[in-house]
C-alpha cells in the first residue's frame, strides 16, 4: 500500500514536472494569468499527492526523496506566482524565487538523470559565475559572453524559443545582472515579439546573418530600425532623446539672447567682457599649482615672449589648453588600448575618474558657496556699518548722495545675486538666505536707528563722529570693491554652472549614444564588428543629433561665449584686413594680378558658381582674393547646422583653399607652391575671421566633443585640429588686444 | 577610413607622424620627398602638403602613416598641443645650416617628450644636408643622450647619410620607418 503510493508520487512528481514546465513557458512569453493559473494547478497537485500520501502512510510523515522533492517544487510554485503578483503590484521580485527548478534533477522511471526541460535550458550551467554576473557595463558586453550566448541562442533557429529563452533568462535575473541588462534583455524580448508582426525585419536580419561584411546590408537594416518608430529600439532611442532634450531645454530656455548680441561688428558693450574674462582666467591660473611641465612651458614662453611681441596671447592660450592636452593624454592612452579586455579596465577607470571629478566638482562647490556667502555677509555688514556712520552724517545735507548710491549700489546687487541663484541652485539656497537675512537686517537696523537718531539729534559722541568720518571713505571703497567681486564671482560662477551642465549633458549624450549602440549590437549580433558599428555609429547620431542639436549648439555658445566675444572682436577689428595682415606668404596672396597679365586673372565672385557647374573658365578679374571662395564656403554652411556639417565644412575649407591656390598658380603659369601648415594656418585664420561667424568656434568645440575619436586621426581630424588652433590663435589674439585698448 | 585607426586589427596599421620644427626648415619638402619621392611640389594632394599620407611595408606589416604637418610659426606653438593627440611618432626638423632651428628643434623634443605618449618614437632630422659640409655632432649628440633617431637629409637632392632608420618599440604596431630621400 505504502510502496504504490511512494512509487504513485514519484510519478505524479512527473506529471507536475509537465505543468510547470507549460507554466515556466507561459511566464517567460509574459502570459502572467495562463502562467499564475497553471502554478496554481501545480500546487494544488502537490499538496493532493503529498496528503494522499500521507493518508496513505496512516498519518505518519515518512520523508524521503520524492516527499523533498514535491514539497520543494510546490514551493518554487508559490514563488513564482508570488513573483507574478508582485510584478502586478509593481513591486520588484522577492529574493525568495530565485532558486532555479532545475537545480534538482528529476529522476525519470528509467533511472537516468535528465537536465529538467527545455524552457530551463541553461539555468543551471550558469548558476555561481555566471557570464552575465561578469557583465557589468553596457560596453563590456560588446562582443563578449552576452553576444556569444545569443549567438548560441540562435543557432536554436526558431523565434519563439528564443523568446522563452530571453524569459527564462530573466527568471534567473536578479542573481547578479545590473537593471541595464535586464533592460538590454526586456528589449531584445520586445524586439523578437516585434518581429513576430513585423516580419520584414526578420527578412533584414536574416540578410545581416548572411552578409554581416556587407555596409548597404547594415546600413539597410539600422535605417530600417531608426526609420521604424514602433521598433523597440527605437523607441529607446527617442525616450533618451526626450531626457536629453528636456534637460537642455530647461537649461538653455530663454537665454539665447545672450548669445545674439555675440555677431560682427560686436557691440561695443561686449568689449568689457573680454577684460572679465581674462581676469577670470587670470584668477583660476594663479590657484593653479606649478607643476614641472608648467615650469619648463614658462620657460618656453619667456623664451617666446623675447622673440615675439605677442607675449600675453601664449600665455593665456596655453593655459586654456591645459585641461585639453590632460584629455588629450586620456584619449591617447584609450586609443592604444584596443582589445576588449583593456576597454573593461578604461570603463572602470573612466567611472573612478567620474567619481572623482564628482567629488571635486563638490568640494569645489562648497568652497564657492561659503565663499559667495561670506562675500555677502561681508557686504551687508559693510552696508549695515555704512549706514550707521552715514546716520551721523545726516546732518550734513549732501552727504545723503551717498546713501542713496549706496542704496543703488546694494539693489543691483541685489539684482545680481538674484540672476545667480537661477543658475545653481545650490548657491541659490545658500546666498538666498543669507540675502532674504541681511536685507532685512538692514531695514529693521535702518528704521530702528532713523528713530535714535531722531531721538538723539544733539547728543552723539563728537569723538565717534570725527573718527567716523575720517574712515568713512575707507569702507565705503572697500564696499565697491566687494560689490565688484561679488558681481564678479556670481558672474564667473553662472559661467561655471554652465560648464558643468554642458559637460553633464555630453556625458549623458555621449553614454545614450552607447546604450543605444549596445541595444543594436545585442538585438543584431551581425552589427558587431567594425563596418557595423561606424554604421551604427553614424545612422544613430543622425538621428539622435538633429533634433537636440539647436538647444545643445545654444548650450554650447553659452558656456564659450566669452572666446566667442573674442573671436568676434578679432574679426570686428579686421573687417576690411586684406590677406597680408594676417602674415600670408606672398604667393600665396592671390591677388589678380591685372598689370601682370591681362588674360591669365581670376574672378572669384563668379567662382562658386564656375564650380558648382564645373566650368573653370570665367576669367574677368573684379575681386582679390581666391579665398573669397573659402569664405563663401563658411558663409554657407550657416543652412547646415548640425555637427557632422561641421567637420565636413573644415574639410572643405582646407581643401578649398588648396584647390584655390593649385588653380590660381597653374592659370598663372607658375609652378604650384606646396602648401604647408605654416602656409595653411595664416591663411585659415584669415578665412574664418572674414567669415565673421563667431560661433564657429562652439560649433567646433562641439564637434571635437562627439566626433567619434577615430575620426580625429585622419585628413577630417587633421583639417579640424587646424581649423581649431585657427580660432583658438584668434581667441588669444581678441584677449591679447583687450590689454592694449 | 578614419575607422582603420580605430578597428587597430589586420595587417594594416594607421601611424599618425608629426613633423615639427621651425618655419623655413623644409618640413613639407621632407613631407613630400617622403610621399613622392620628389623635391618640386606636386599638385594632387588633399590638403596640399599639410596633410599626407603613405603607407609602407616594415617586416610584413603594412604601415599608413597619416603625416602632420604643424605650423614652426611661434604664435601659433602654444595651440600646437592639440596636434599631438594620439600621435605615435614625431619627426623634428632643423635646419644644419642655422642654428637657432636646431635650438627649437630641442625645445620640441622636451615637450613631446613630457606631453605625448612615452612609447613615441621621435625622429630628429637635420635637413639640408647639401648646404653644409658638417655640424652634424650636435644633433647627434642630442639624438644619442635622448635616445632618439637622428639622420641628416636633404629634401631637394634626396641625399642622406642613413637612408632609412629603422625603430620598433615595445609595441610592435609602432614599427615605423622614416625614409628621407631614398
Amino acid at each position: 500500500m505504502a510502496l504504490s503510493a511512494r512509487s504513485n508520487l514519484s510519478v505524479q512528481l512527473i506529471s507536475i514536472m509537465k505543468d510547470v514546465t507549460a507554466a515556466l513557458d507561459y511566464d517567460s512569453k509574459d502570459r502572467n494569468e495562463d502562467a499564475y493559473r497553471k502554478y496554481m494547478e501545480c500546487v494544488l497537485k502537490v499538496t493532493t499527492s503529498l496528503l494522499k500520501t500521507l493518508h496513505a502512510d496512516e498519518g505518519h510523515l515518512k520523508v524521503n526523496q520524492d516527499v523533498q522533492k514535491m514539497i520543494r517544487l510546490g514551493q518554487q510554485c508559490m514563488d513564482r506566482a508570488a513573483n507574478i503578483i508582485g510584478a502586478k503590484m509593481d513591486k520588484t521580485p522577492t529574493k525568495g524565487m530565485n532558486l532555479p527548478l532545475s537545480t534538482y534533477p528529476v529522476s525519470t522511471p528509467s533511472g537516468t538523470v535528465t537536465p529538467a526541460t527545455p524552457g530551463q535550458r541553461g539555468i543551471t550551467t550558469s548558476r555561481g559565475t555566471t557570464p552575465t554576473a561578469q557583465v557589468t557595463s553596457p560596453a563590456q558586453s560588446f562582443g563578449s559572453e552576452h553576444l556569444a550566448r545569443l549567438g548560441k541562442d540562435k543557432s536554436d533557429g526558431s523565434v519563439s524559443l528564443r523568446i522563452s529563452y530571453g524569459g527564462s533568462r530573466r527568471f534567473h535575473a536578479p542573481m547578479g545582472l545590473s537593471k541595464e541588462e535586464q533592460h538590454q534583455r526586456q528589449v531584445y524580448k520586445k524586439v523578437l515579439e516585434f518581429e513576430q508582426d513585423q516580419t520584414w525585419f526578420v527578412g533584414l536580419r536574416m540578410e545581416l546573418d548572411e552578409s554581416p561584411t556587407d555596409i548597404t546590408v547594415i546600413s539597410r537594416l539600422v535605417a530600417a530600425v531608426i526609420g521604424c518608430a514602433s521598433h523597440p529600439v527605437t523607441e529607446e532611442l527617442s525616450k533618451y532623446q526626450n531626457k536629453i532634450l528636456d534637460k537642455l531645454t530647461a537649461i538653455v530656455e530663454g537665454k539665447s539672447s545672450q548669445v545674439k548680441e555675440i555677431s560682427v561688428p560686436l557691440p561695443k558693450k561686449l568689449y568689457a567682457t573680454i577684460r572679465t574674462f581674462k581676469l577670470d582666467i587670470e584668477r583660476s591660473k594663479q590657484s593653479k599649482k606649478l607643476d614641472i611641465e608648467e615650469l619648463n612651458e614658462t620657460k618656453m614662453e619667456s623664451e617666446i615672449d623675447s622673440q615675439e611681441e605677442s607675449d600675453g596671447e601664449t600665455a593665456i592660450v596655453d593655459d586654456m589648453l591645459k585641461d585639453l592636452n590632460l584629455s588629450e593624454n586620456d584619449i591617447d592612452k584609450q586609443h592604444l588600448n584596443t582589445g576588449i579586455d583593456s576597454v573593461t579596465e578604461i570603463i572602470k577607470g573612466d567611472i573612478d575618474k567620474a567619481l572623482e571629478k564628482g567629488k571635486d566638482v563638490e568640494r569645489k562647490l562648497e568652497k564657492q558657496n561659503k565663499f559667495a556667502k561670506s562675500l555677502t555677509i561681508q557686504s551687508a555688514e559693510e552696508y549695515e556699518k555704512y549706514n550707521q556712520e552715514n546716520m551721523d552724517d545726516l546732518f550734513d545735507s549732501d552727504n545723503d548722495m551717498d546713501d542713496s548710491e549706496a542704496e543703488q549700489e546694494m539693489n543691483k546687487l541685489d539684482q545680481d545675486k538674484e540672476k545667480g541663484n537661477n543658475v545653481e541652485i545650490e548657491v541659490k539656497d545658500k546666498l538666498e538666505s543669507s540675502i532674504g537675512l541681511s536685507s532685512t537686517n538692514d531695514n529693521n537696523d535702518k528704521e530702528e536707528e532713523e528713530k535714535e537718531a531722531n531721538d538723539f539729534v544733539e547728543k552723539k559722541n563728537r569723538t565717534d563722529q570725527s573718527n567716523d568720518k575720517n574712515n568713512k571713505s575707507k569702507p565705503k571703497l572697500r564696499k565697491n570693491s566687494s560689490a565688484y567681486d561679488l558681481e564678479q564671482m556670481i558672474s564667473s560662477l553662472k559661467d561655471e554652472a554652465l560648464t558643468r551642465h554642458l559637460d553633464g549633458i555630453t556625458e549623458e549624450i555621449i553614454s545614450s549614444l552607447e546604450r543605444i549602440q549596445v541595444l543594436f549590437m545585442i538585438v543584431y549580433e551581425g552589427l558587431n564588428s567594425g563596418e557595423g558599428r561606424d554604421q551604427c555609429n553614424a545612422h544613430i547620431e543622425d538621428a539622435f543629433f538633429p533634433q537636440i542639436w539647436p538647444h545643445l549648439f545654444l548650450l554650447f555658445r553659452l558656456a564659450n561665449k566669452h572666446k566667442e566675444v573674442c573671436l568676434a572682436s578679432v574679426m570686428t577689428e579686421n573687417m576690411s584686413s586684406s590677406p597680408r595682415d594676417f602674415d600670408i606668404r606672398t604667393e600665396l596672396c592671390l591677388v589678380a594680378m591685372e598689370t601682370e597679365s591681362d588674360d591669365v586673372t581670376i574672378e572669384i565672385k563668379h567662382r562658386e558658381e564656375t564650380l558648382a557647374t564645373g566650368d573653370l573658365s570665367g576669367t574677368t578679374t573684379t575681386e582679390k582674393e581666391v579665398k573669397g571662395l573659402a569664405v563663401m564656403e563658411l558663409d554657407k554652411k550657416e543652412e547646415i547646422p548640425y555637427q557632422s556639417a561641421v567637420k565636413e565644412l573644415a574639410m572643405r575649407t582646407s581643401k578649398e583653399i588648396v584647390n584655390c591656390v593649385e588653380e590660381y598658380h597653374t592659370k598663372l603659369g607658375n609652378s604650384v607652391p606646396g602648401i604647408g601648415a605654416d602656409d595653411l594656418l595664416p591663411i585659415l585664420c584669415y578665412v574664418v575671421t572674414r567669415s565673421q561667424q563667431p560661433q564657429l568656434l562652439s560649433e567646433c568645440i562641439a564637434v571635437e566633443r562627439f566626433i567619434h575619436e577615430g575620426y580625429m586621426f585622419g585628413e577630417e581630424g587633421y583639417c579640424l585640429t587646424s581649423f581649431q588652433t585657427a580660432i583658438n590663435y584668434l581667441v588669444a589674439r581678441g584677449l591679447h588686444r583687450s590689454n592694449q585698448s | 577610413m578614419p575607422a582603420g585607426a580605430m578597428s587597430g586589427g589586420g595587417e594594416l596599421q594607421n601611424v599618425k607622424l608629426m613633423l615639427l620644427g621651425d618655419q623655413g626648415v623644409g618640413k613639407s619638402s621632407i613631407a613630400l620627398r617622403f610621399v613622392r619621392g620628389e623635391f618640386t611640389e606636386n599638385s594632387g594632394a588633399t590638403a596640399g602638403a599639410a596633410f599626407l599620407t603613405q603607407a609602407m611595408r616594415v617586416s610584413g606589416q603594412t604601415i599608413k602613416f597619416d603625416i602632420w604637418d604643424t605650423s614652426g610659426q611661434l604664435r601659433y606653438h602654444c595651440l600646437a598641443a592639440m596636434n599631438y593627440r594620439g600621435a605615435q611618432a614625431a619627426v623634428v626638423v632643423y635646419d644644419i645650416t642655422n642654428m637657432e632651428t636646431f635650438t627649437r628643434a630641442v625645445d620640441w623634443i622636451r615637450e613631446l617628450k613630457q606631453l605625448a605618449n612615452s612609447q613615441n618614437v621621435i625622429v630628429l632630422v637635420g635637413n639640408k644636408a647639401d648646404m653644409a659640409a658638417e655640424k652634424r655632432t650636435k644633433g647627434q649628440s642630442f639624438a644619442e643622450e635622448n635616445n632618439l633617431i637622428f639622420t641628416e637629409a636633404s629634401a631637394k637632392t634626396g641625399i642622406t647619410n642613413v637612408s632609412k632608420s629603422r625603430h620598433s618599440t615595445q609595441t610592435a604596431r609602432s614599427k615605423r620607418k622614416t625614409r628621407k630621400g631614398f
